[in-house]
This record gives C-alpha cells, structure tokens and sequence, in this order.
C-alpha cells in the first residue's frame, strides 16, 4: 500500500487548490504503482476547496473504483466532514458524466448507417 | 487638477463612499488632490477599497495627494505599503487618537500563488492579537483543539477560501489582471474580527450570468445571492475536464462560519449590496456600482472559539453516505 503522509509534504493547513493540485500528482503518481493509497491526515487541516483538488476532481472522473482505492487515515472529526461533502457531490458528479456518456454512445450508435 | 473631499468615515460600501471612491476613479487629471479633513474614520473594508482605487490611478500614470489626513489615520497608511505610491500632507493640528484598535494588515495579492502564505501570515498575526489575555490550554481529554488553534484554522479557512475565490471568479470576462486586497482587524472593546477582501475584477454578475439560477432574471442582486448558496459556481463542471473546478460551496461555507459567530457577511458588487447574518438579510441597491467585489466579514471572537465546521461542512452533505474507508 502507498503511503502519503500529508503534514510532512506540506504542512498543517492545506488550504488553496493550488496546494492540493500539487498534492494530486503525487496520489496519482503512487496510485501508479499500488493498489491502494493511504492518506494520512495527522495534525492536518483541510478547506472544502482543496480536499476537493486533491481527492474530488479524480472522483468526479473514476467514480467508486477509485474512492475504494483510497484510505483515509487519522482524520479529525472536521476533516472527515469536509471529505464526506467533497466526495459525496463528486460521486453525484461521476454518475450524471457516466450517465451523460451513456447518452452520447447511444445516439451516436443510432446514427451509425445500417451496413 | 481633480478635488475631490472624503466622507466623514470609510467604513462600508456605502452611497457617500461609493459615491466618493466613484468619483476619484473617474478623475483622469494627472493630479487628483483629496481632502482628508472631514475623515475620521477607517476600517479595513474601506481602507481595501480606497487602496483598490488609488491603485488604479497610480497605473494609469496619475498623482494622488491626501490633504489634511488627521495623524492617527495618517500613521496606518504611512506603514502601508498599498499606499506607497500616494502622497500623504499631513495636519499637525489635529490630535492623536488612541491607537488599541489599529488596523494590523493590508495586502494586496496578484496570483493565487500568493494566497496559501498571505492567509497564514494574517491569521497567525490575528491569532495573536486576538489571543492576548485569554486563557489558551490544551483540552486534557485531546478531543478538541487549543484555543488559539482553533481560532487560527477558522480564520485560515475563510481567509484561503474567500482570496482564493476572488483570485479566480474575478479573472473571468476580459479581468485577467485584476488584483485583490485583503485587509484585517480586531477590535478588543467589541471582541470581533473585521475581515475584507475587494478586487477590481469582472464582479458577480459577469462571474455568474451563464448560471441557470441567474441567466433568466440577471441582476447584481441575484447574482450575490445566488452565489450565497451551495453548489453554484462560474466553473462547476470544468475540472472534470481539466481540474480547474470549483464546487460553489466555500463562499457558502466561510459565509456560515461568520454567521455562526454571531457576526455576518456582507458582499458588495455592482449596484447591489446583499447581507447575511447577524439580522434579517439586507439588500441594498447603490446609484454608483463597484466594478468587482467587496465582501465584509465580521466574527465575533467568543462564538468563533465554539463554531463547529464539521456541522457545518455537514449540512451540505448530498446525495448518500458516500462509502469511504477511514482508518
């Protein structure tokens, strides 16, 4: 299982989108190479913003595959709660992308010309 | 030469401070003289507004002088390095006032690479003001955080979110150069927290006027109120794309935080100003518009010790219990 031990790569606050963009890379670059991640949040905190950056963004695009990848590790009560909103929506986000993909195949295979 | 004369205080988006801050932005004279004699007072909101503007005129090439400023007012500034570019005549006359509740920071941020170190600075320098003579000990059962800890997160929270939030929505709509200030203040009589962010960007209205909640009926107004609510944004879906997204909840999220205090948000774009919390919620239409936006927050200091954000982050909670592993 990967490692990230959030405090040590970047401090006690993370707040901004840039920070946890920076973050992301590093998820996606362990992701790469284990089957599961753990993230953890020791004497971290976190804005909706970037845990959205950092965690959000990727599940809006891979869904539950991804979420059940991840494990979140040593979150304070806030934490936890901010991560709940953040991936909750993104979830909601991944299944109307899926859903409107669906739609997209669909028409386009309706319109292929019969051989 | 323009002249132009201050109004008794700089404290809110008022129509005699809009009116005056209008009227300056509109003086392309290469040298525009301000009478300071009838200012007496400033707070952080006005004092970002007023630096937004002298900032304009400095890049436009232009002198700005400030006469008469009485020396308690002249004492911020002179330690302001917003106001650099100004050039202050002083009034010896005038006496000086007690300085306890000084103004501690005005900045102003150009790139959200700026905002991760300007909102530590300010919260941790406000902590410490705010702090002085309170009792701040560790919680012996370790359920929840020091005081002052506490005191500095939430303030770090609201600060990152709203800077963040003006260096981006404010950038839309041929804004790309637009800057924000951001200026703070604790008051130790009324124990409360003055923060204000303004920027000279594309203002509500253009950041939101695709929005379904808004495009039927466009108005400064509904903008601001909309973006009050949960889940609307300028750039929702984008970062499904490309990562550049936003949720539409940290306005809403720092916006409870205040009100949980006891205090309240107050948001200021165009011609229309819109409040929450504290009382009933205000709207006011102004006859001069604020090209951008200005948002003034107060906390009150002992309510902002108990404001829980995991409620708060939790009432925003849709869809189901997303299932996550927690160790």
């Amino acid at each position: 299982m990967g490692d990230i031990r959030l405090k040590e790569l970047a401090g006690d606050f993370l707040g901004t989108r840039v920070e946890g963009r920076a973050l992301r890379l590093e998820l996606d670059r362990c992701l790469k190479t284990a089957g599961q991640v753990r993230l953890d949040f020791t004497g971290v905190s976190i804005t909706q913003s970037c845990a959205d950056e950092l965690v959000g963004v990727a599940i809006a695009q891979a869904g539950q595959p991804l979420l059940d990848r991840l494990v979140f590790a040593n979150c304070s009560l806030t934490v936890r709660a901010i991560l709940e909103l953040v991936i909750s929506s993104r979830l909601l986000d991944n299944e109307n992308l899926e859903r409107t993909q669906r739609i997209r195949e669909h028409v386009l295979e309706s319109a292929l010309p019969v051989r | 030469m323009g002249q132009h004369t201050f109004p008794r205080t700089l404290r809110y988006t008022s129509d005699d401070v809009l009116t005056f801050l209008g009227d300056v932005l509109g003086d392309y004279d290469d040298e525009v003289r301000c009478d300071a004699a009838p200012l007496t007072y400033l707070m952080p909101v006005g004092i970002c507004c007023l630096a937004s503007v002298c900032d304009d005129l400095h890049r436009r090439g232009q002198r700005v002088y400030f006469d008469n400023l009485a020396p308690h007012l002249d004492a911020f500034m002179e330690r302001m390095d917003v106001f650099e570019h100004c050039h202050v005549e002083h009034d010896r006359t005038r006496v000086r006032r007690d300085h306890s509740d000084a103004l501690l920071e005005v900045r102003r941020l150009d790139s959200e690479a700026d905002v991760p170190d300007a909102a530590r600075r300010l919260a941790a320098t406000m902590t410490g003001h705010i702090m002085r003579g309170v009792r701040d000990e560790e919680d012996p059962e370790h359920m929840h955080a020091k005081p002052s800890e506490h005191l500095t997160s939430m303030l770090r929270y609201v600060l990152v979110e709203l800077l963040e939030n003006a260096l981006t929505h404010a950038r839309g709509v041929g804004y790309a150069r637009s800057s924000v200030w951001v200026a703070s203040t604790f008051y130790r009589k009324a124990r409360e927290v003055r923060l204000a962010f303004v920027d000279n960007g594309c203002g509500f209205l253009n950041a939101l006027r695709n929005h379904p909640q808004v495009r039927h009926s466009p108005s400064h107004r509904g903008a601001i109120q909309a973006a009050l609510r949960p889940y609307v944004s300028g750039n929702p879906a984008v970062g499904i794309l490309d990562s550049s997204s936003n949720q539409g909840i940290g306005l809403t999220i720092s916006r409870d935080i205040a009100v949980a205090s006891g205090g309240y948000v107050r948001i200021t774009s165009g011609s229309a100003s819109v409040r929450h919390g504290a009382a009933p919620e205000r709207g006011m239409a102004h006859p001069v518009p604020w090209q951008g936006a200005v948002i003034d927050a107060r906390l009150r200091r002992d309510d902002l010790l108990n404001v829980d954000l995991a409620k708060i982050a939790a009432a925003y909670q849709i869809g189901p219990k997303p299932k996550i592993t927690f160790e």
